[in-house]
């Protein structure tokens, strides 16, 4: 693969003529005996583990040797690496990772009848599965590397597939750090440092040394805060050691402090029917692969005193879990506001810190499912740009803070986004338009009614008690629209959603990417439209509103609110709104004013 | 802009004229040039994207819908009687080669953009209709693309990214490969991200 002269072809194939590249290190590969794939293109397990005992004295250093094309002119600052232990580390969680993903195929393995011939299939795929991860594992610890040179943060991985990334401070939106079981015991932590757009920065740079994650958090928080124009401060070097000892001295203003109790609740609170539908339909699938003896068994088992029993027990379980999950995770939470920057900490066996810079905030969401409502409390969630959409079973999101009081949620809505003075909770909203509550009435309708045509089909003689389910739909519907309502005021966008699940989005106008109107077909049908505002990493929809309203909204929220028409000229339509307060006298000559257009006012 | 006080769910205004589809020419609500806007009326796409539409959606039926529709009806043959799976088949066919012949001038009408004073406002969408506000400031960069088909025709398709992503936040399909050229850099130079 290298050319005799160590110039690496595909290197300079790809990179033509850009200089850029050699200065970024792309040049010491060809000479790092770690990277060097002239041999083979997968390196013998041996051949590479014999490279980190060498690596060892010489952290954080670049391990291998600079070679003859050390870049010209700028200083080049040496690449890092990962802390030896890191592979350890890395490789049990993975494996967990693993196993957990595979699930199916574990059970297929596990519980799969006999005498079929595939299980060693089944097996080899298991087996095959593992074998990847550790390879990737392996490949990830030995091949990654990190500094930051020259104003920027950059990193790069990867044997086969590599990858480079630059990074310019400015674009941070979070920093965190992660400490797991493992981490803690060796002394490692993992730093996840993410950018608008890119939530996948898990596992990067897993793990640091404390020290090293610390001196990396420094120097990016140093560069941050020279791009914003903040204290002078020399791109690379570690001047701000004194500032984060005095930083590190001021705690700043504690937001929320959560007891356990409080952890408690919110993983009791929290939706489970998911896990019981995974439960039951995993149960069945055992059942159906048991012999036929079991059939009567299973026969047995659909009897309502077990059956019932045996749900409740389902449902208990499920219950527990998510409770201790929580527990977990949630463990000892606190949330203080330290200057401009938010900073969150949590969690038991894992430890995680997340810093967000006040700044980064794009959007705030409070979710009050109606079990977290009564007893007072409310979740928010605090986006930032690095935040893609995050299921919350499977990533936690970003600045999630999860039990509030109620009557805190203003204030901290406040604190968490200083620049929006609104205050969803007391502000008049406004409701969505009536027709929407036809449209959600059909479309819940219908939605219940193949649910239990389904339920009542495959499920009986159970599945008759699904028929409850039809007047629901209706009620909860017209509950739903009732409880909607959106508001824009000078700084910012509120929406208030749902009744069984409560969610108010509140967002400042100046983080606004784009503002869309969407009229599918049966909207048309009913003078509907949707409206949906787009922040970095997120979008939030608007209640269901008329078209010429949601047209005007689309006006309102563009940068130049001088042009804000005066009313729709279209037939019938009366022009309920006072002309907007930033209306200038002189309204564009383009547009009918409400004179002109003989609409009654 | 305040909201008058009313109780919580009157509705808050009497209902649109039913049908009404608001569209670009019909509702002065959304002025797509300002008093001082540069670039004249709205601009609608390049004529010959109606031909790749066309093409593409031809191309489509022959590599797509031709086999699904053998399969369907052969698949229904064997329940049915043969003439039904046939008829199926056909039928499925002719309802695509029409739409295939008929759709694209209709999303050609239904399709404008305009370069007003802060934003750029595209409008799209025959079915679903879509109206897309980009402020200036909030674009990251700007692409062009081409892919054969399209520059086959002489088209290139105008991306539009901003940190919220590309996909829905303005893209246009069809333009001149110079057009597109001169609105990139029309674009980029009034666009300048502004951080995130």
């Amino acid at each position: 693969m290298s050319e005799p002269d160590g110039s690496d072809p595909r290197g300079s194939a790809d990179q033509p003529s850009d200089d850029g590249w050699a200065d970024r290190g792309w040049a010491d590969e060809v000479t790092d005996p770690l990277l060097d794939d002239s041999a083979d293109p997968v390196p013998s397990p041996l051949v590479d583990e014999a490279e980190p005992a060498e690596a060892l004295p010489d952290q954080p250093t670049s391990p291998s040797t600079d070679g003859p094309s050390d870049p010209p002119a700028v200083a080049d600052t040496p690449w890092r690496s990962l802390h030896p232990l890191s592979l350890a580390v890395n490789l049990l969680p993975q494996a967990w990772r693993t196993a957990r993903a595979a699930w199916p195929l574990l059970l297929v393995v596990v519980f799969g009848g006999a005498g079929t011939g595939l299980e060693a299939v089944d097996l080899s795929l298991l087996v095959a599965f593992f074998v990847l991860t550790i390879a990737r594992t392996v490949t990830h610890f030995l091949t990654l590397r990190y500094r930051v040179h020259d104003g920027r943060f950059e990193v790069r991985s990867g044997l086969l597939n590599r990858r480079a990334r630059v990074l310019d401070p400015a674009r941070i939106q979070n920093i965190e750090a992660v400490q797991n079981l493992f981490h803690k015991a060796a002394g490692l932590v993992e730093v996840r440092v993410e950018t608008a757009g890119d939530a996948s920065t898990q596992g990067l740079l897993s793990a640091l040394g404390t020290d090293e994650a610390h001196q990396l958090e420094q120097e990016l928080k140093t560069l941050v805060r020279a791009a914003r124009g903040g204290s002078s401060a020399t791109a690379g070097t570690v001047t701000g050691t004194d500032e984060a000892t005095t930083e590190d001295d001021d705690e700043g203003d504690v937001l929320v402090n959560g007891s356990t109790l409080e952890a408690l609740a919110y993983g009791l609170s929290r939706r489970t029917v998911g896990t019981v539908a995974v439960l039951t339909f995993v149960g069945f699938e055992i059942l159906g692969r048991m012999g036929p003896q079991a059939a009567d068994e299973a026969r047995w088992i659909m009897q309502p005193q077990v059956f019932v029993p045996a749900l409740l027990l389902a449902f208990a379980g499920s219950w527990a879990w998510s409770a201790g999950r929580a527990l977990l995770s949630h463990w000892r939470f606190r949330l203080r506001r330290r200057g401009d920057r938010l900073i969150s900490e949590e969690g038991l066996t894992t430890r995680r810190r997340v810093e967000i810079p006040l700044e980064k905030v794009q959007l705030i969401r409070v979710d009050e499912p109606l079990t977290r409502r009564l007893m007072g409390y409310g979740t928010v969630l605090i986006e930032t740009a690095a935040l893609g959409f995050a299921d919350g079973e499977l990533r936690q999101a970003e600045g999630v803070v999860p039990m509030v009081a109620q009557n805190k949620l203003p204030s901290l809505v406040h604190a968490a986004a200083p620049r929006i003075s609104a205050d969803p909770w007391s502000m008049e909203l406004r409701p969505p338009h009536r027709r929407a509550l036809h449209r959600a009435v059909f479309v819940r309708t219908v939605r219940s009614m193949v649910l239990a045509g389904l339920l009542v089909g495959f499920m009986r003689p159970w599945g008759w008690a699904a028929l409850v389910l039809l007047p629901l739909a209706p009620l909860l519907a017209w509950l739903d629209w009732r409880w909607q309502g959106w508001a824009i005021t000078e700084d910012a966008v509120v929406t208030r959603q749902g009744v069984l699940r409560r969610a108010t989005h509140v967002l400042a106008r100046d983080k606004i990417q784009s503002v869309q109107v969407l009229q599918p077909p049966l909207m048309q049908l009913h003078g509907l439209a949707r409206v949906i505002v787009r922040v970095a990493g997120t979008a939030v929809a608007l209640p269901d509103i008329g078209i010429d309203q949601a047209l005007r909204v689309l006006q309102e929220l563009s940068p130049d609110p001088t042009a804000m028409p005066s009313a729709d000229a279209s037939p019938g339509a009366r022009d309920r709104e006072p002309p907007g307060t930033h209306q200038t006298p002189e309204a564009p000559a383009v547009l009918p004013s409400p004179a002109d257009a003989g609409v009654p006012a | 802009m305040d909201s008058p006080a009313r109780p919580p769910n009157a509705p808050s205004e009497t209902s649109p004229a039913p049908g009404s589809t608001g569209c670009l020419e019909a509702n002065a609500a959304v002025p797509v040039q300002g008093p001082d806007d540069p670039g004249g009326p709205p601009s609608r796409l390049d004529r010959r994207v109606v031909q790749l539409w066309r093409m593409q959606r031809l191309l489509r039926l022959v590599l797509v819908v031709g086999p699904v529709a053998t399969a369907l009806g052969v698949g229904i043959a064997t329940v049915a009687p043969a003439t039904v799976g046939m008829v199926v088949a056909a039928l499925l066919v002719s309802v695509q080669l029409l739409l295939a012949l008929a759709w694209p001038p209709l999303e050609y009408g239904a399709f404008t953009y305009a370069l007003r004073t802060d934003d750029l406002l595209v409008q799209s969408g025959v079915l679903f209709k879509r109206w897309s506000a980009i402020p200036f400031h909030r674009i990251q960069h700007v692409d062009t693309r081409q892919g054969p088909m399209e520059r086959f025709f002489g088209i290139s398709r105008l991306l539009v990214y901003t940190a919220a992503g590309v996909s829905a936040d303005g893209s246009i399909p069809g333009l001149g490969a110079a057009q597109a050229e001169r609105l990139r850099d029309e674009l980029s130079r009034r666009g300048g991200d502004d951080g995130v």
